[in-house]
């Protein structure tokens, strides 16, 4: 039945940010929500929770899918990013979702229901942060059952809120009237309504109940009597009365089926041992019995029971069906079956664990480990792995061992390292420090045990895995070692992953050319074996391990190399796709390519937000931060640093570059030599700190605070001894830092260390000294195209290479070239790097302007050229700059140009 | 009754937990509640009264009687072995 007036009061609360319908089971909230949205004009998403759903990235995942069925093309890359392995944090992802809810064209209502379930403070915190920046296009409305520890208080004191509690959803004399004579056709007086409204106290599921119970009955008059006159709890009153009226058979398939969560036909067959065909019957009769049975799909395939009404049935299962919970045990263990047999295997799970039977739980997982570890659902895995008795785990090594991994996997690697050692204990003595006794072998279990014999060497693994996350990276290659001894013969793909693991820790000793043998070899080898997938991903690491040495052209003929290799047809494949175009998109940039690099940019991004590896967005961030900070905007360059770290997901790869240590580069350039100052106290770096290659970087980052300092200080001719130490300090950093580099192999840093070097003598007037370092890296520079890190250097660099350039030494081409991308800016801007038509195409007369704009004109000039006062030019300018989503002159040219308003230069 | 140190409920020990809740349960409930003891008072409530092991367990059984919509009158706790005194009035005890 329909309920104006509380649809009316939810109607008059769509302007407001929250719905909140808080009452107890069974007052009618989903029904009244589904009746409300039904005859609502916008679009509506709808999610019920369950007890499942307390993991935020899940739970943010299930909220974007449920807002994909109004909007389809929602927040594809965020669902995707939050459906991979690593998934972004749930603030990242919500900052996102804000985002994307921002840009809707209209307004969408988004349902969440059951949110009672959900019971966890992470997704509480998840939808607070969605509250308090929630965009107008969004209205959301939380059912539950009890208050949702979001701040409603404020909210109230906002009009933000509207709110249906228990006393407005509770059923009034008339509208129990209502219920009871239209819509379940029964004729009663009013006195007999009163009754059953004040003995159920308007509860729409007592009513129901009432309902039912009635329509068995004879004798209305008596069973009203007797129920107004008893004393006992309505639901357990009524429900008994309802159960007594059905068929025994019906009765007892009500009260076995209570233990599933959710019912079909094939699944009841199992659970209750009955011939083929009879559940799909019964669960149809008990929904035309109108028995509190919802169905979940429109096929009439799945149902499940409302949750009241199961729990009262399974609360009588015991005693009306005369079960003890060894048979209670065995619904669950045939449901069990079923599901596995389904290939469902967290329910199977689910099943295993409620019968209470840990041995039937432990070989289940055993046997479901690769299965679901592949399906990225290694962590629900691991929750019903962790119910498991200690003893019952502890004997089955490789049960401990798959165990450790998903433990791995999540990040508890304390606890991953304990549960190695129990499956150690297992193994023969040579693999094995504590192994047990003989007497203790007898009692091991192995279910899987055609994965017995790899166990060493998948622990081995795991270890190498553990220490390299911990940044052990020399226990990291011993363990290395040992998996690859232990694998070489059967395990082709776990010796080629324990050879790439030993490749990524060389990485970050600054190994460079051993960690670049081992990457080709397993890109060799998976090639060979047909896992492209592997090989994709670890062909960007041979670039990136190039470009780690300085050398771009080749960096570049890697990613261009692998990008040939990509399937266009490979949809999993296809996301490595847009890490190699950022790539070669960095390497543009950097060799002054501006536009070789916005195309590259434009196809990664276009193809990232489909889908794409999971560190992408951190790295799209990084690349087009660098790009901001190239064109001298400063504040940009650090918003998109501050938006990449929220992106940082650790993994084994060593981040060599913390986004710290780039922000304080910007604060440089910025001349806030203050905050600049600020991140070398918390770094921790000093002038005289033995150097690794590891904090190549940071001492980098030091000595550019150093030489800044040093540069002020003499400007400012303060005390000259002062001067004096810190030139000591900054000139001896360098050396070392170039010696290091040099040996080490790594031409982009040994460029860098020399110029500064340069810039440093230049900063004391020894200008001859300042020209020995600068030639050494024009020669170094010139094979590998190097512009950006010249150009980024901004004027006093610009002063020495014109010097260079006017001596009139060798390398003019290069040195002009160089000059030349000093007056430019990097002409790439992220607002304009999506490929977008202009929504307002600019006019014949705008295209003028902005043709004129390109020559050079100024607004003067313009004027008097088309005849036009000053002002009119202004307003042509600033309707183009709008048009363009510009802010310069010089943006609008380059902006003008991509779009083909003007000829390339 | 003087107290001199608190009650064990708010020390994270087991604590005998009685909860009051409206209408008649009977006795077959009592499985349900993980084997609390089900009894009725003189008003017509029911008492569900046990040992709860911590914190946590007494919210997993406030849980089960928000779930099946029965309305909470009262909750008290005390001490193990004052069980008896429990069942007559259940507002005044210490640390209810």
């Amino acid at each position: 039945m329909v309920r104006p007036h509380l649809i009316a009061r939810l109607n008059a609360g769509l302007h407001r940010n929250l719905t909140l319908l808080a009452a107890p089971a069974g007052f009618g909230k989903t029904t009244l929500l589904s009746q409300w949205l039904d005859g609502c004009a916008r679009p509506v998403a709808w999610l019920t929770l369950d007890a499942s759903d307390h993991e935020p990235t899940r739970f943010l995942a299930y909220l974007v899918a449920a807002l994909q069925t109004v909007v389809p093309e929602f927040g594809a890359g965020l669902l995707a990013a939050l459906l991979a392995p690593q998934a972004p944090t749930p603030a990242a992802a919500v900052t996102d979702l804000i985002n994307a809810l921002a840009t809707l064209a209209q307004p969408v209502v988004l349902v969440l229901d059951d949110y009672h379930l959900v019971n966890a403070a992470p997704v509480d915190a998840a939808l607070g942060l969605l509250l308090a920046h929630q965009p107008p296009q969004l209205h959301l409305v939380i059912a539950t059952r009890e208050d949702p520890p979001l701040p409603l208080a404020r909210l109230r004191a906002r009009d933000q809120l509207t709110e249906l509690r228990v006393s407005e959803l509770r059923f009034s004399h008339t509208e129990a009237d209502v219920l009871l004579s239209q819509t379940e056709g029964l004729s009663l007086s009013a006195e007999v309504v009163a009754v059953l409204t004040s003995r159920t106290e308007g509860w729409a599921a007592g009513l129901h109940l009432a309902a039912l119970s009635l329509r068995g009955h004879q004798d209305a008059a008596s069973f009203v009597h007797s129920f107004s006159g008893s004393q006992r709890f309505v639901l357990d009153y009524l429900l008994e009365e309802v159960l007594q009226q059905q068929p025994t058979l019906l009765q007892q398939f009500l009260l076995r089926t209570s233990v599933l969560d959710r019912l079909c036909g094939p699944l009841c067959d199992a659970v209750l041992a009955m011939p083929v065909g009879t559940g799909q019957a019964t669960l149809e009769a008990i929904e035309r019995a109108n028995l509190f049975l919802i169905p979940l799909d429109d096929q009439r395939c799945w149902y499940r029971y409302h949750h009241l009404f199961g729990e009262l049935l399974q609360q009588r299962l015991p005693q009306e069906a005369a079960m003890d919970a060894g048979a209670i045990a065995t619904l669950h263990l045939r449901a069990s079956g079923w599901y596995e047999a389904q290939g469902l295997l967290l329910e199977a799970l689910h099943h295993a664990a409620a019968a209470a039977d840990p041995a039937r739980l432990a070989a289940l997982a055993e046997r479901t480990w690769a299965q679901m570890d592949s399906s990225f659902q290694a962590d629900a895995w691991g929750r019903w792995v962790g119910q498991l008795p200690e003893e019952v785990l502890r004997v089955r090594p490789v049960l401990c061992t798959q165990y450790a991994w998903a433990l791995m996997d999540i990040g508890q690697t304390e606890a991953s390292e304990a549960w190695l050692r129990h499956a150690e204990r297992w193994l023969p003595a040579a693999h094995s420090t504590e192994s047990a006794s003989h007497d203790e072998m007898a009692s091991m279990v192995v279910v899987a045990s055609e994965l017995l014999p790899s166990l060493p060497a998948r622990i081995a693994a795991a270890r190498a895995y553990l220490a390299q996350s911990r940044g052990d990276f020399v226990a990291a290659q011993q363990y290395a070692a040992t998996t690859r001894e232990l694998s070489a013969e059967t395990e082709p793909l776990l010796h080629a992953q324990a050879t790439v693991l030993a490749g990524v820790s060389q990485w970050a000793t600054g190994a460079l050319e051993v960690a670049y043998r081992a990457f080709a070899a397993w890109v060799a080898q998976t090639r060979e074996a047909g896992n492209l997938a592997f090989a994709l991903a670890s062909g960007f690491y041979l670039a990136e391990i190039r470009l780690a040495q300085g050398e771009l052209r080749e960096a570049a003929r890697l990613y261009r190399q692998f990008l040939t290799l990509v399937p266009a047809d490979h949809e999993a494949l296809r996301m490595a796709a847009p890490h190699l175009h950022l790539g070669l998109a960095v390497i543009a940039h950097e060799q002054g390519d501006a536009q070789a690099a916005t195309l590259h940019l434009r196809t990664s991004k276009a193809q990232g937000e489909q889908a794409a590896l999971i560190d992408w967005p951190f790295r799209w961030h990084l690349a087009q931060a660098r790009i901001e900070a190239s064109s001298g905007n400063w504040e940009a360059a650090l918003d998109l640093l501050d938006a990449a770290e929220r992106r940082y997901r650790p993994n084994p790869v060593p981040d060599l570059r913390p986004v710290a240590a780039l922000k304080a580069r910007v604060y440089l350039r910025q001349g806030n030599l203050l905050a600049a100052t600020a991140w070398v106290a918390a770094c921790g770096v000093t002038a005289t700190d033995a150097l690794s290659y590891r904090r190549e970087f940071e001492h980098l980052t030091l000595a550019r605070v150093l030489l800044a300092k040093l540069t002020r200080s003499v400007i400012a001719r303060s005390r000259r001894e002062h001067v004096a130490s810190d030139q000591h300090d900054v000139l001896d950093l360098l050396t070392r830092l170039h010696a290091a580099a040099e040996a080490g192999g790594r031409i982009g840093s040994q460029i860098e260390a020399l110029l500064l070097q340069s810039l440093a003598h230049e900063a004391l007037d020894d200008s001859e000294q300042a020209r020995i370092p600068l030639q050494r890296a024009l020669v170094l520079a010139e094979p590998e195209g190097y512009v950006r890190l010249f150009a980024d250097e901004g004027t006093p660099l610009a002063r020495l290479l014109e010097r260079e350039r006017d001596t009139g030494g060798g390398m003019q081409p290069y040195l002009h070239s160089l000059l030349n991308a000093f007056g430019k800016q990097a002409a790439v801007h992220p607002s304009s790097s999506i490929p977008h038509p202009l929504i307002e195409p600019l006019t014949a007369r705008e295209r003028e302007v902005l043709r004129l704009i390109a020559e050079g004109l100024s607004n003067q000039e313009l004027a008097a050229r088309l005849h036009l006062s000053p002002q009119t030019v202004k307003v042509h300018t600033r309707n183009i700059y709008s048009k363009l989503g510009v802010a310069s002159r010089t943006q609008a040219v380059a902006r003008g140009r991509e779009l083909g308003f003007l000829e390339r230069s | 009754m003087e107290q001199h140190q608190p009650p064990r409920a708010t020390r994270g020990e087991p604590a005998v937990y009685q909860i009051k809740v409206k209408g008649q349960l009977s006795a077959d409930w009592c499985a349900w509640f993980d084997g609390m003891t089900i009894t009725q008072d003189a008003t017509g409530a029911t008492l569900i009264t046990g040992l709860v092991a911590d914190q946590a367990a007494l919210h997993g059984l406030l849980r089960k009687v928000r779930d099946l919509g029965l309305t909470l009158l009262a909750l008290s706790s005390s001490e193990p072995g004052e069980l008896d005194g429990l069942a007559a009035d259940s507002g005044d005890l210490p640390g209810a």
